[in-house]
């Protein structure tokens, strides 16, 4: 064999094992790579309330990021003295195949190159090398196992999913369609007729014995969203001196209660009065709502833009139908869908009281109904123990906080949520107090 | 290729001789000795640097006695001139009451010239040697001499004695192929130095190699082939030594204001050649430059202001460009 050949075939059998041990090494790096950032973004979802989606997109998108990594770096040639080079170093040959291999490509007529390319061919003969390139073990297979190992740890850990249904309901929601961010306008919008500040125009809120719209049998018509302003019209007035609990604050709650008629059914139907069941009454503050632009049709809510919208959660208890503690219902939208509810605790209290309210209001007198809740106001308990139901919005906030999975493009619309929630319930507290 | 085969036998056993011919005076500074040789069998010049006492001068001697070769001294002093290194024309008066010019060789007409502290010389003086170094010629009036071949100067000068002194300048400097310098001996060279001149027979040496054989060294030295690779190596070892070039390291671009010339890439090729012979190869590797670096870099690198009053030793920005730059296959 010529001592040229002898050169080149131990060079080329060098390229051969260094392009193996590159494909080798960029595989457990990819590999390890991913892994890693799979454990990351799982440890994430562990510890942090928003989640990251995790699912086969995820892993198509990281799988082929890999393969083009993987492509490129190997596809990247390697030359023959490279590979002289590193023979040279691993058999501590003092550059002599790098120097014979350059003197293979220009050949120069000399009897000392002759010798040279003769001693170096004798050299190559010599060499084995499997024993000078020998296939080593990728440097972050290590890495990742370890990271296949925590992502197992983290697929068996039991992370907490006590509050579940709720995310399961947003997600629902933004699956069906459901206007959740019009929900949130609706929220915005009510909060805002609840406040006469913002409504510049509006006239001065009546006297509160004027809004103390109790729900006689002959107020059908009344609208629920009357109710609500007026509600909102006594919770601008701030609590009562005396601690009494006035008719208003009952009549808008009830009045709420009608405009999720259709959304909720609660667990004692016959307890909500007729009027709460979303029938459209003459508004005596019918012009009021036209210029304003709201409407209350049947159990929904009308904004400016006319689109419908619902109120499901997020709501303050006074607004919540009252169902037994941590009881699911489920509501049913215009639709015809079902969905399952959570409900705060109960404002057992409240429920009596109305209970008693609607029973008077069937049974007795108006002076009777007004000396029964005097008492029933004056006990000051309802107020207290009012003050101890948690409100659904930060029921539902630390729900998300312990779980489930939040979809990016919804993190926003989440975070949002919650916020304007949080602003009405603090705005509710301070006026509590 | 027996022929390549026994001249490199023969180059080996020759440099062995000299070499264990001059250990049998000269104790220690063995990198000393390579160097002179390898000086002289490249075919350029060294200069010693080392305190007085180390043994330069009687270095020289010896390596004079080994070889037949002719050898002059010169003292450099103050007060010498040019005319006392390479010669002059003198009258000369005939038998017949006539009277010519007749050129009367210097003491640089030899083999081996040991210039001995060669700094207390002016300039002017140096530079006379500028010549012979390079071209092996010597000019006086119109007349042009050529010198003996092997021609070899061996230069001597104090590192600490500064006064009345002048720095060789940097075209003397670069004629010299190394700069050497000669460390403190170590205690048990002592020892053997004090067994060596203090007993009543001091050692001799015996003459080992003529002229004839020292240009055939030399054509053989040359005839080492060395590939692309290892030469564009040793051009970038030069090259990092220029603030500016683009193989320099920080060290350069800070104390240095001159790097070295091509002459300086000579001097690492062909040492490189040397070395690779005497380690038996017929290839220069990119050790046998790296090796060289130190000797044929040192004196060829002009420090800066910077680097004058920080004191930097130019060993020590040749160390870091060895360590920065990366070698022929890296």
């Amino acid at each position: 064999m010529p001592d040229s050949t002898s050169i080149l075939r131990l060079l080329r059998d060098l390229v051969r094992r260094a392009r193996t041990n590159r494909l080798l090494q960029e595989l457990a790096d990819s590999v390890g790579g991913a892994l890693a950032a799979w454990l990351l973004m799982a440890l994430w979802n562990v510890t942090m309330p928003l989640q990251i989606v995790l699912g086969w997109p995820f892993f198509a998108l990281v799988a082929v990021a890999a393969a083009v990594r993987i492509i490129m770096r190997c596809a990247r040639p390697i030359p023959l003295w490279q590979a002289a080079a590193r023979a040279d170093e691993a058999a501590d040959l003092t550059d002599e195949l790098t120097s014979a291999y350059w003197f293979v490509r220009h050949p120069l007529e000399d009897d000392w190159v002759g010798l040279h390319i003769e001693r170096a061919a004798d050299t190559a003969r010599a060499l084995d090398g499997g024993k000078l390139l020998p296939v080593r073990r990728p440097r972050r297979l290590g890495l990742a196992a370890g990271c296949f190992a925590g992502l197992l740890a983290v697929a068996l850990l039991p992370v907490p999913r006590v509050f579940e249904n709720v995310v399961d309901r947003l997600s629902d929601m933004a699956s069906a369609g459901e206007p959740v961010d019009e929900s949130m306008e609706a929220l915005t919008a009510l909060e805002e007729a609840a406040d006469p500040a913002s409504r510049p125009d509006e006239p001065p809120a009546p006297a509160a014995d004027e809004q103390l719209l109790m729900p006689q049998p002959g107020d059908e018509g009344e609208t629920a969203e009357n109710a609500l302003e007026e509600d909102s019209a006594l919770e601008e007035q701030g609590p009562d001196p005396d601690g009494a609990f006035t008719e208003g604050d009952e009549a808008g709650e009830e009045g709420e209660a009608g405009e999720e008629g259709e959304q909720t059914q609660v667990e004692n139907p016959e307890d909500i009065p007729a009027d709460t069941e979303g029938e459209q009454a003459p508004d005596p503050n019918a012009s009021q709502q036209e210029g304003q632009g709201e409407s209350t049709e049947e159990s929904g809510t009308t904004l400016p833009g006319g689109d419908e919208v619902f109120l499901q959660q997020g709501t303050d208890a006074a607004d919540q139908p009252q169902l037994g503690e941590e009881e699911v219902g489920h509501a049913t939208r215009e639709g015809g869908e079902e969905q399952d509810l959570v409900q705060g605790e109960l404002s057992t209290l409240e429920v009596e009281l109305q209970r008693e309210i609607l029973a008077m209001s069937e049974e007795e007198g108006e002076e009777e109904i007004e000396e029964k809740e005097e008492i029933v106001i004056k006990a000051e308990q309802s107020r207290l123990e009012f003050q101890t139901v948690e409100s659904p919005s930060e029921f539902a906030q630390q729900e998300l906080m312990q779980t489930e999975t939040v979809p990016w493009s919804y993190r926003d619309l989440v975070r949002s949520y919650f916020k304007t929630l949080r602003a009405r319930d603090n705005q509710k507290e301070d006026e509590g107090r | 290729m027996i022929e390549v085969e026994e001249s490199i036998e023969s180059f080996q056993g020759r440099f062995q001789i000299v070499r264990d011919e001059i250990g049998k005076v000269i104790v220690g500074n063995d990198e000393v000795i390579a160097g002179i040789l390898t000086a002289l069998l490249a075919g350029g010049h060294a200069l010693l640097e080392g305190i007085p006492g180390l043994g330069k001068t009687k270095l020289v001697h010896t390596l004079a006695d080994v070889l037949h070769l002719d050898f002059h001294r010169i003292q450099f002093t103050p007060d010498l001139m040019p005319a006392d290194i390479v010669g002059t024309n003198v009258v000369h008066e005939t038998p017949d009451g006539g009277r010519h010019l007749e050129f009367q060789p210097g003491p640089i007409f030899a083999n081996i010239v040991l210039a001995d502290e060669i700094n207390r010389a002016t300039p002017k003086t140096q530079s006379a040697l500028l010549e012979a170094m390079q071209e092996n010629s010597v000019s006086v009036g119109r007349e042009t001499y050529q010198l003996e071949q092997p021609f070899f100067v061996l230069a001597t000068q104090n590192p600490l004695e500064m006064e009345g002194t002048y720095p060789l300048p940097e075209a003397q400097l670069d004629r010299f192929l190394f700069k050497l310098k000669l460390d403190f001996p170590s205690v048990d060279d002592l020892h053997e130095i004090m067994d060596r001149t203090t007993q009543a027979d001091e050692p001799t040496v015996t003459r080992v190699l003529d002229g004839e054989q020292i240009v055939e060294m030399r054509k053989t030295a040359r005839s080492v082939p060395i590939s692309k690779p290892v030469q564009d190596y040793a051009i970038r070892l030069t090259l990092a030594t220029h603030p500016g070039s683009e193989h320099a390291v920080h060290e350069t671009e800070r104390y240095v204001r001159y790097g070295a010339g091509p002459r300086a890439i000579q001097a690492l090729v062909l040492a490189g050649k040397i070395r690779a012979l005497l380690h038996g190869r017929v290839h220069v590797a990119a050790e046998d430059i790296r090796a060289n670096v130190m000797p044929a870099l040192r004196h060829r690198v002009l420090l800066n202001f910077e680097g004058e009053a920080d004191r930097i030793d130019t060993d020590t920005i040749l160390a870091e460009i060895l360590e920065s730059l990366p070698g022929p296959g890296e």
